[in-house]
């Protein structure tokens, strides 16, 4: 069968109980809003606030009726105002990215800040590689204004790039200007019809909207771009150490972003993201690769399902710090995670180190992985040709596929998966070659991919004025 | 046979070790009651956390014990502490240190840790809280007396906030007088070194370590 069918580690009945008890607690304990204004906002969109506590809580009625208005697919466009992506729909998109600090130096092999330079060339690799359908910013630029990092970054990768745009802004003031850009590429006076660019946001764990989160999810959802709601609490620090407990505040925190949107502009597109972390209580630090979060991503794609909303995860993702065999097996392990959970979205290919580092290579790698588990999700596919019942028959005992014009027919068409990078060749051959390994590949690749592959530039009057966007944000600082 | 002040001690060790905040106040309180030293006291409690602290560190114990016996310990200061200042005696410190997150951060967990861990592990802190301007870390060094400074930044728009506070100690003439130490999953080992700060650590038992080899210099 094609569309396989996804796993599940929650019965609906556990789900249900999630659900209900995130209801209760959105009901009784409410969210932390670290804004009068927008506590006052809320207050007249119906839900009760104590402006001295600074909280809000959220009567169950108002959570249903907004559960119900959100839209169950969200389309996405690219730079050009063409269709790109249309998530919830079945089908799996896979992202670069996202936020990291540190690049693996492409030429020296070491640990370095992350550049503007980088980010565009990022950009650039994703735009060539078919197997990434969206582009996040793969690292914030540390030789810019740090205010402005975000800004640059995205200057970086809309140039470098057709394709749709992941970002995250900390606050409202840096993702106002991010939307005039995107208006200014896909000139158009509005992002509401076809925006190119989707946004992430995060509240803080446990149960707290800071100021900076809340204004920029007001901005984003006034204007109808995507958002992406993507709590991140961990695991015995700012959630439950249990999974399911965890899963439960998650869950709340997430519905707590959806009500928020659905009040300020009905039907604006939310995806119910998750960056799924757990804490390891050993070493005090935070882990994306352990087998719990691979549970996670499932778990928290059949609360999404329950939802009727498009789901987005992280994957591939590792706490290794090197390309050892730790790297791989956490990234094949949360890849599949999110794949079996058939997530509609997953975003990360580039990075390992817990996310603080990026690299080409790692990028060329996941994104053979996803291009793998993208393989993996089509299937098999049944029916009188497939089957071959009459070429069985036809050849017979002791007979030879190989020049079958059935064989022939069905090559390079999708029945089989063709590595960019991996290696298949027998011993003698791949040593003759000279025994690369598949980084020493990645990075082969990388080299070719970035001196060859051209974007389509933006003109000459939308670079200006985004320049100009970026200029008067730094002289507002 | 233990004599009631060696079962107070003993109690205040076991609050510790089990991490119980209202046993450890409880017998906080005994010790005033009973006479005993409470510098002897402190110690007793310091000396309980210093092995849970190696435990931690040999992979023995877990974050949440040696967080669970720096609160225990912490729910009995305050107690102690007034009884020290009443009979005009002086707790003896490694040194004192002043915790914050900048100014636009307001993420508190770590740096509580932090703070809680050095208290246990025999600082003084004076933890300032969050979204603290640079004028406030400024003013609480000068007021402390502080020996170190610890300011944690979460967010890559807020670990800007640093630098200035190391320009305004600069400023000042603070600069020489104290050690300064960053903190933050937005801060790196490159933007400590850049902004010429003393130490940089990325967990809060790690900042206790830092905290330890700054104050010997």
């Amino acid at each position: 069968m094609e569309n396989y069918k996804k796993l599940r580690v929650l019965s609906n009945n556990e789900t249900l109980r999630i659900h209900e008890n995130s209801l209760k607690i959105l009901e009784h304990t409410g969210m932390y809003i670290d804004s009068e204004n927008v506590l006052r906002t809320f207050s007249e969109l119906g839900l009760y606030t104590d402006i001295a506590k600074k909280t809000v809580t959220f009567p169950r009625k108002t959570v249903e009726k907004c559960l119900e208005g959100i839209p169950r697919e969200v389309p996405l466009y690219n730079r050009n105002g063409a269709l790109s992506a249309e998530l919830g729909k079945g089908k799996i998109y896979t992202a670069s990215g996202h936020n990291a600090i540190y690049v693996l130096d492409y030429e020296r092999n070491e640990r370095r800040n992350a550049t503007k330079e980088d980010v565009g060339k990022f950009a650039l690799l994703s735009d060539y590689l078919p197997d990434i359908d969206i582009v996040g910013i793969e690292a914030m630029p540390q030789d810019v204004k740090a205010e402005s990092s975000l800004l640059h970054a995205v200057d970086a990768v809309f140039n470098n790039t057709e394709k749709h745009i992941f970002f995250s802004p900390e606050r409202a003031e840096v993702a106002a200007p991010i939307f005039d850009i995107a208006k200014i590429v896909l000139d158009a006076g509005n992002l509401k019809k076809m925006s190119p660019l989707t946004c992430q946001l995060s509240p803080t764990s446990p149960l707290t909207w800071e100021k900076g989160a809340i204004e920029a999810l007001i901005e984003t959802a006034k204007r109808g771009v995507p958002l992406c709601l993507l709590p991140q609490p961990f695991t015995g620090v700012t959630s439950p150490y249990t999974l399911a407990g965890h899963i439960t505040l998650h869950n709340a925190e997430t519905l707590s972003g959806i009500v928020f949107c659905q009040l300020i502009n009905p039907g604006s597109p939310v995806i119910y993201g998750s960056g799924w972390s757990t804490f390891d209580m050993r070493t005090a630090n935070v882990v994306i690769g352990s087998p719990e979060t691979v549970l996670l991503r499932i778990a928290g794609s059949q609360m999404a399902e329950f939802y009727h909303m498009p789901y987005h995860t992280i994957a591939p993702d590792t706490d290794a710090h090197v390309m050892d065999e730790q790297l791989a097996w956490e990234k094949c392990a949360t890849a599949w995670g999110a794949y079996l959970a058939h997530s509609d979205l997953i975003v990360n290919g580039g990075m390992f180190s817990t996310g603080l580092t990026v690299s080409f290579e790692q990028l060329i790698l996941d994104s053979e992985m996803f291009s793998y588990i993208k393989r993996l999700s089509r299937g098999i596919r049944v029916d009188e040709d497939t089957l071959a019942l009459d070429v069985i028959e036809r050849v017979g005992p002791k007979g030879n596929y190989l020049d079958s014009e059935h064989t022939l027919k069905h090559l390079g068409k999708g029945e089989h998966w063709e590595p960019m990078v991996s290696t298949r060749e027998v011993y003698e051959n791949w040593r003759k070659k000279g025994m690369k390994d598949i980084v020493h590949k990645a990075h082969e690749k990388a080299g070719l991919i970035i001196k060859n592959h051209r974007v389509v530039e933006l003109s000459d009057r939308k670079k200006k004025e985004i320049q100009k966007v970026i200029r008067n944000f730094e002289n507002s600082l | 046979m233990n004599n009631p002040m060696e079962i107070t001690i003993e109690n205040l060790r076991k609050a510790i070790c089990e991490y119980d905040n209202g046993l450890a106040l409880k017998t906080a309180k005994e010790v005033v009651e009973q006479n005993i030293d409470p510098l002897v006291a402190i110690n007793a409690m310091t000396g309980a956390i210093r092995e849970i602290g190696n435990a931690f560190g040999r992979g023995d114990l877990w974050l949440p014990d040696l967080v669970g016996a720096s609160d225990a310990m912490q729910a009995a200061l305050p107690v102690l502490d007034e009884e020290i200042q009443r009979r005009g005696a002086q707790r003896m410190n490694k040194g004192v240190v002043v915790v914050g997150a900048v100014f636009g951060d307001i993420h508190s967990i770590g740096k509580t840790m932090v703070a809680a861990l050095l208290t246990a592990s025999g600082f003084k802190v004076e933890d300032l809280g969050v979204n603290v301007q640079s004028k406030r870390f400024i003013e609480a060094i000068r007021s402390c007396h502080a020996d170190i400074v610890a300011m944690s930044a979460l967010m890559t728009t807020t670990v800007a906030e640093q630098k200035k506070v190391m320009e305004e100690l600069k400023k000042t003439g603070l600069r020489e007088k104290v050690k300064v130490m960053v903190g933050g999953a937005a801060v790196t080992e490159e933007f400590a070194r850049t902004i010429g700060a003393d130490g940089y650590d990325p967990t809060a038992p790690g900042a206790v370590e830092l905290a330890m080899k700054l104050i010997e210099k």
